[in-house]
């Protein structure tokens, strides 16, 4: 480890440290479950929440936004979603496409849908940054069935 | 002298169980029968309040042929303990994490968090353990650490940065920096996106940002996207040799939605993405549309979309359509797709997949569902696809919200 990123961690560490030991005054924590049944499916916060709510409609935006949300609050999340909600399509060694698993929605917006063995092809040419979030790192075993 | 006895923790618990038996046959290929079954657990305020037990994994038997090569897997996803102060979102996480913070995606590992609320709006996370492994070599003297810190005001902006390092076998595997932000500074404008420093090679890896301005009257709402990718610097190993870059290629990448939200329940939408890559990457667009209509317990939509890639084998049109209806405990699901493909690809030209999906909710907490899928493609004359899924729920909820 580097001597500047030892200092780096270093320093988050005792801020995290200060952080829960301060925790003895300053506002109420949120909740860990959303305290009121949410209405509608799919979800929009706006409907209860003020227009600063707006980035977390699960609208017809969602799928390709929820990420930049997620990275800022994943706490805000797990409110209503189980970690498995996430890990289902992000996951280190999922298997299942996400369009099989919603076998009752068929959305247009569900990644993978249909033949997407052959339109992978070209989408993987065209823009390979799109493929690495699920399928970089992690997540390869299907793609190492033919990418050997 | 009286004794007020401590808070008592109405423990609430979650589990979920998800089976899913997905089937496949090809003419002339093998046949593929599987076994899921997913398993989660969230209990909340346990001894005590804001003492939480979260696990999640799933496992998989091959009830045919050998699948994926091998006949089973599995994956503990996450299992953690974890406890949140009653003030300053003050979190303490132990176990197995999976985390989603700033440059931190996806990311595995067994080790411990710390997070909380600052003064002035701020925040701050850090995190370590030993990484989930996902490379040859085991995990001695694997690593991985890092933090976020963030400022902001609830409803007006976020901006995060934030921090990860990865060792694998003790050498240094990837180090990036990054930012964060939301940005709201008008009524109907809102920006969004995220960057990435590859520190190790000293290079921005990506920048990728959203603007949404709207809906405008509830009629109209445009949205920009941009997102700026050096593969050498974003694609990081170890990964699959499929994603290794092309020396020093980066691509951008320009995009526009423009949606009309003509009421009754109808949406028009348009879409325009345009790629320009240097040596070594494509350049292309994709351009198409789509009407969506959702109604009271129903739905349907369809769209075309062109994708006109450099090169021949990257240019294909899509035609898709679905749609979905509520009849009681019953939901009903169709859908089907058509590629035609420019060039051909295994002497054809054209994909074509059709699919129905049937799910009944018996009660509150079992629901069957069902599915088939056809398809003549490229790779398959005729492939016949089916998923059996059985979903239960269990909740012992003491409160009075929602749950999970």
């Amino acid at each position: 480890m580097t001597r500047s990123a030892m200092t780096a961690f270093a320093a988050a560490l005792v801020l995290g440290v200060t952080g829960l030991l301060g925790a003895c005054a300053g506002p109420k924590s949120t909740s860990l479950v959303h305290p009121e049944k949410v209405q509608g499916a799919p979800p929009i916060c706006t409907s209860c929440h003020d227009a600063g709510s707006a980035a977390s409609n699960h609208d017809a935006r969602w799928m390709k936004s929820h990420g930049a949300v997620a990275v800022q609050n994943q706490r805000t999340c797990e409110m209503c979603h189980k970690i498995s909600s996430c890990a289902d399509c992000h996951g280190n060694k999922e298997e299942i496409k996400p369009s099989d698993k919603r076998t009752s929605r068929f959305d247009a917006a569900t990644p993978h849908r249909g033949d997407y063995l052959t339109q992978h092809r070209a989408d993987g040419r065209m823009d390979p940054a799109s493929c690495f979030p699920c399928h970089g790192r992690k997540n390869v075993g299907r793609c190492a069935t033919c990418h050997k | 002298m009286a004794v007020n006895p401590p808070p008592v923790a109405a423990t609430d618990i979650s589990l979920e169980s998800r089976t899913y038996v997905p089937a496949r046959g090809t003419d002339g290929g093998n046949t593929h029968a599987l076994l899921y079954e997913y398993l989660s657990l969230d209990a909340e305020d346990i001894v005590q309040p804001g003492l939480y037990l979260r696990v999640g994994g799933w496992g998989r038997t091959d009830l045919a042929d050998e699948t994926f090569g091998r006949t089973s897997n599995s994956e503990l996803q996450y299992a953690f303990l974890g406890w949140r102060a009653p003030v300053l979102n003050a979190e303490a996480r132990v176990g197995r994490l999976s985390l989603t913070t700033g440059v931190a995606r996806h990311e595995v590992f067994d080790g411990l968090l710390l997070g909380s609320d600052l003064p002035a709006g701020f925040d701050v996370t850090v995190y370590g353990g030993v990484p989930v492994e996902i490379a040859d070599g085991g995990r001695s003297k694997d690593l991985l650490y890092g933090g976020r810190v963030s400022q902001g005001i609830a409803g007006l902006y976020r901006l995060g940065v934030s921090y990860l390092k990865q060792k694998n076998s003790g050498d240094d595997m990837r180090e990036e920096a990054g930012s964060d932000l939301f940005l709201a500074p008008l009524p109907l404008v809102e920006v969004t996106g995220t960057s990435l420093y590859n520190v190790a090679d000293k290079k921005w890896a990506r920048h990728d940002y959203r603007l949404v301005l709207g809906p405008f009257a509830k009629l109209v709402r445009v949205t920009g996207t941009w997102a700026s990718t050096d593969y050498t610097a974003y694609f990081v190993e170890p990964m699959n040799h499929a994603m290794l870059p092309v020396e020093d290629t980066k691509l951008n990448r320009v995009g526009g939605e423009l949606e009309l939200l003509l009421g009754l329940g109808y949406t028009v939408s348009a879409e325009y993405v345009s790629f320009s890559a240097s040596e070594g990457g494509s350049d292309g667009r994709i351009y198409g549309g789509r009407l969506e209509w959702a109604g009271s317990g129903t739905s349907a939509g369809a769209g075309y979309r062109q994708v006109h890639g450099e090169a021949l084998e990257d240019r294909y049109q899509e035609i898709s359509a679905q749609a979905t209806t509520a009849l009681g405990p019953v939901t009903v699901a169709l859908g089907a797709k058509h590629l035609a493909y420019e060039l051909e690809i295994n002497g054809e030209k054209n994909s074509t997949t059709g699919r129905l999906g049937l799910s009944y909710a018996a009660s509150k907490s079992l629901e069957l569902s069902a599915s088939a899928e056809y398809g003549k493609t490229p790779e398959f004359d005729r492939e016949v696809k089916g998923l059996l899924a059985v979903l239960w729920r269990y909740d012992a909820s003491t409160k009075k919200g929602g749950t999970k």
